[in-house]
């Protein structure tokens, strides 16, 4: 385990998360993702702060970060449904594309169906424009 | 009799107005005040409570969207274990040696919480000012 600040306590932990969460909600990402990162760095393997990392790096135009986060995630938790969603949507911005069809299947496998079907959506229409989407 | 006005309470702090009183008879004879036989613009709220009508219930829409924390998310690395137990000291007793200690993630993070508890308790102390 890191070393803890002094004074330092579950409770604190969920009100830096709760005030992590807020800053992304208001679109404040690099703020978020330095309490997150800071959160991850006392708890590691927490997968909620791994998960918030990977949608953070997502949201930064940084997919190569986040895929190699939720990645780490994955290793853990195989069926961790938004951690497969970030990671191929990561594999799509990247042209990974059949990494992306990989995740995206796997989804299906897991049932999440909706979220596979918006993946497969995303995938195609990268392939169409040929841009990134 | 047509009723072409309204009435409306304000509610102003020291201030005690007492609503303006309905001249006898008047209080029921609204038959023919405009949208009186209205039925009403609020439907009942849908089956799944204040949750779905805020959409907290859907899945995360996109993959950049996170799902607030809960108490069982936080605080807990991947062994389980919690801050709290290897935390030593008061912390009042914070020095500099303990603060180098820590990686510069976390100082990070701790920088912008201070910061931001700060901000809280000069709030604080403004709206105990403005309030006396």
């Amino acid at each position: 385990m890191s070393s803890i600040p002094a004074g330092w306590n579950d409770e604190v932990a969920f009100a830096a998360s709760e005030r992590a969460y807020l800053l992304h909600s208001e679109g404040r990402y690099q703020e978020s993702l330095a309490l997150f990162e800071g959160l991850l760095d006392l708890y590691p393997g927490n997968t909620y702060y791994m998960d918030a990392i990977g949608a953070l790096y997502l949201a930064l135009d940084r997919p190569e970060v986040a895929a190699q986060i939720v990645t780490e995630l994955l290793r853990d938790d195989p069926s961790h449904v938004q951690a497969l969603v970030r990671r191929s949507e990561a594999y799509i911005s990247l042209r990974m594309s059949h990494e992306a069809e990989a995740d995206i299947q796997q989804l299906r496998r897991l049932g999440a169906r909706d979220h596979a079907n918006r993946m497969a959506m995303r995938l195609l229409a990268s392939r169409g424009t040929g841009l990134r989407v | 009799m047509k009723v072409n006005n309204v009435n409306t309470q304000y509610e102003i702090p020291g201030f005690d107005i007492a609503p303006q009183a309905f001249e006898p008879g008047e209080d029921d004879d609204f038959e023919d005040a405009p949208y009186s036989r209205d039925p009403g613009l609020i439907s009942p709220p849908s089956a799944g409570g204040w949750q779905q009508l805020l959409g907290l219930l859907q899945p995360s829409p996109t993959p950049t969207s996170i799902e607030p924390p809960t108490r069982q998310m936080t605080g807990r690395s991947r062994l389980g274990d919690t801050a709290s137990y290897s935390v030593g000291g008061n912390p009042e007793d914070r020095n500099d040696s303990q603060s180098s200690a820590l990686s510069p993630k976390v100082s990070r993070k701790m920088t912008m919480l201070a910061d931001r508890q700060e901000i809280v308790v000069k709030i604080r102390i403004r709206a105990a000012e403005v309030g006396q």
